[in-house]
């Protein structure tokens, strides 16, 4: 809710740091809302959703200041409505857009520019979802995972097959009260590992307006970064959890991974902080 | 211990320990300490413990200048004569924060003089105005909280209607209240359509001489006929021939102060030689009949004639490394002192500057939530980030 801006920290940063180069001003395009971020790191670019002004923007991924977009996807053939969350699909070439008021998932190239269709869409009643926070793709086992919050529905991790297209059921969904999800956010996946991780925000909030306002202080379920297999379905614990005073996660909203350096990386939005956890038992060393 | 309280334990616990931390020496990578499976200590963190200003309003009547603080979810009042004169952190007069004082992701705030009250729009989560009274301070409850649309930022008061403006970014709308509102009301008018122009409102102004309203546009805009809110939360069924998305050029629309529905703006400043770039924060110059834009994207301060109309260059332009100026959130124009106070989202500071100031020119006064120099992350309610694994960088849009 604040600047609408692009922030890029030192991975080792720690304590009150500043960002190293920070993407903003009028000729980026972007706004507020941005609950999406993923980075390509075959074509050393950023992606991101522009809620606002339903966008879809990418960036060189050194971008810096004032500097344009290189690629936008916004008008009235991409049915996009608000992009709330994005990923890419590296080894399909394709930018994967979740939409909360559109309830829907969509599929562009890569490289779309302009006022294209999409590729595909996962949208309608079967599908089971409603306002989608976060996707995620495993190219290894061709699914893709979704994080969908409901007030009517169900609230959980839907994972579908990559391809799916139209109104589709998922074809497994982790979901209930052993599952720990009330509130959803970003989900990411280890394909190599064959994990989802979800931040699962559970926070109170209300965004109609005849209802009791909650307070931000007053979270009476914090959440998690929660860890499950790609193959775990219905009402099923995480395998693996981060949470507590000690970890200073309240409200999780983002999730990210560093395989490489073993690392979980979480954003809290009550806190304004960000978090870096070593974490082995997430990512097993390789075998020699 | 209720819920609310168990709750409130647990985001002070997260606060406190983050401030804690963050005060000692930087905790070194320890890849060794971890006491629980589940409750794992970070290895690093990146917060920021001091308050960062977001919207300013000036009081010269009480002599007070104000700053919402969307960061530790606070108010600071301070005296409007006291800077810091050796870069350290002023004392605010008073803080208000803590669980009881429903503040949170706050955006615009305004002080009324003649009722003695200070209004904050909490712009997320929870889609609300909160009221404190001017001598509030601590974790204390608001003197009113009342309900207004999802992504409420700017707000503005008109004494002689008795009337509370309050701007909506997702619906590109502004909603009058009555200034006492209370709880849930519906508002007495509302100004939104196509032809008003409105296209991701920010700060807005109430000008009584002229009895018109000003409001700063992003331009990000999606539709009004089918945009009856989203942000969070859908309220329609999406159909296929829904309104596309669109990336305006920023403008400045004055209104009649009555105005409401699809109105016409009487004027709008808009196009490349307005220099407009991210415009937040408006106010109105009585003194000089202009109108002051706090500019975030070029990190300056823009001051429009009041009757400026399209495509027109400001009358002056504050910026340069001397103002002190970065990213700068709010405007608030002081008329007895002649002065225009600039509310830094950069680098925990607020300005005054001599209200006819130009150019590259020093403040008269800081005031300082933090030492200066001291980093600011920047942060305002994240909900994503993303690894860059050729930079070893984490990326975070706000």
């Amino acid at each position: 809710m604040s600047v609408p801006r692009i922030l890029a920290f030192a991975r080792l940063a720690n304590g009150n740091e500043g960002p190293v180069r920070v993407i903003e001003g009028q000729g980026t395009k972007l706004s507020r809302t941005m609950h999406g971020i993923a980075y390509d790191s075959v074509h050393d670019e950023i992606i991101v959703p522009v809620h606002l002004a339903g966008a879809v923007l990418v960036f060189r991924a050194g971008a810096s200041g004032e500097e344009a977009p290189i690629r936008v996807i916004q008008g009235p053939h991409t049915r996009i409505l608000r992009p709330e969350t994005v990923n890419v699909d590296e080894k399909n070439n394709e930018i994967v857009v979740g939409e909360d008021v559109g309830r829907d998932v969509l599929f562009f190239p890569r490289d779309a520019n302009g006022d294209v269709a999409p590729l595909r869409m996962i949208r309608g009643e079967k599908t089971g979802l409603d306002e989608v926070r976060g996707v995620a793709v495993d190219p290894v086992r061709n699914l893709l995972v979704v994080a969908s919050r409901s007030g009517r529905g169900t609230t959980g991790v839907f994972v579908f097959n990559r391809t799916d297209n139209g109104d589709v059921a998922p074809r497994a969904l982790i979901a209930g009260p052993k599952s720990g999800i009330i509130r959803i956010r970003q989900v990411e996946v280890d394909p190599e590992q064959g994990k989802i991780f979800v931040a699962v925000k559970n926070n109170t909030e209300s965004y109609k307006f005849a209802d009791a306002s909650p307070s931000p202080w007053n979270p009476d379920k914090p959440g998690f970064v929660g860890v499950w297999d790609i193959n775990d379905n219905g009402d099923v614990p995480p395998r693996g959890v981060i949470k507590g005073p000690a970890s200073e996660v309240v409200w999780p909203a983002g999730v990210a991974l560093n395989p490489g350096n073993r690392e979980v990386y979480t954003i809290d939005s009550v806190s304004n902080g960000m978090y870096s956890y070593y974490m082995p038992e997430f990512f097993p060393a390789k075998k020699q | 211990m209720n819920k609310k309280a168990a709750g409130a334990c647990v985001v002070g616990f997260a606060l406190v320990a983050t401030l804690s931390a963050l005060s000692q020496t930087a905790p070194q990578e320890n890849k060794s300490a971890k006491p629980a499976f589940e409750d794992i200590p970070p290895v690093r963190m990146i917060a920021d413990p001091y308050p960062a200003f977001n919207g300013i309003a000036v009081d010269a009547a009480n002599g007070i200048v104000a700053m919402s603080d969307p960061n530790r979810k606070s108010l600071l009042l301070y005296d409007r004569m006291r800077g810091a004169s050796r870069g350290e952190a002023s004392l605010p007069l008073r803080q208000i924060v803590g669980p009881d004082t429903f503040l949170g992701m706050i955006a615009g705030i305004i002080l009324d003089p003649r009722n003695q009250e200070i209004y904050t729009a909490n712009n997320d989560i929870e889609d609300t105005v909160v009221v404190m009274p001017y001598g509030a301070s601590g974790d204390v409850k608001p003197a009113r909280v009342f309900s207004v649309p999802h992504q409420a930022w700017g707000l503005a008061l008109g004494d002689a209607a008795d009337q509370i403006a309050v701007t909506v970014e997702v619906q590109n709308t502004i909603v009058f209240y009555r200034r006492e509102v209370k709880g849930v009301e519906a508002p007495l008018r509302i100004l939104r359509g196509a032809d008003t122009g409105l296209a991701d409102p920010h700060g807005i102004y109430w000008d009584e001489s002229h009895n018109e309203i000003g409001v700063a546009n992003h331009g990000n805009f999606r539709g009004v006929v089918k945009n009856t809110g989203g942000g969070c939360s859908p309220s329609f069924v999406a159909e296929d021939e829904a309104e596309a998305g669109e990336s305006r050029p920023p403008s400045i629309g004055i209104f009649a102060a009555s105005a409401k529905g699809d109105a016409k703006p009487l004027r709008v400043i808009q196009g490349s030689k307005t220099g407009l770039d991210w415009p937040m924060g408006i106010a109105y110059d009585a003194q000089h009949d202009t109108i002051v834009v706090a500019n975030n994207g070029d990190s300056s301060i823009l001051i429009f004639g009041r009757n400026g109309n399209g495509d027109v260059a400001p009358l002056r332009v504050i910026r340069g490394d001397r103002t002190g100026i970065n990213h700068p959130m709010g405007v608030a124009v002081d008329p007895q002192q002649g002065e225009i106070w600039v509310s830094n989202w950069g680098d925990h500071s607020a300005l005054a500057f001599d209200s006819g100031a130009r150019g590259n020119v020093g403040p008269k006064r800081i005031i300082r939530s933090a030492p200066a120099g001291t980093p600011t992350p920047g942060f305002g309610n994240p909900m994503a980030l993303a690894y860059d694994s050729k930079r070893d960088e984490l990326l975070v849009p706000n």
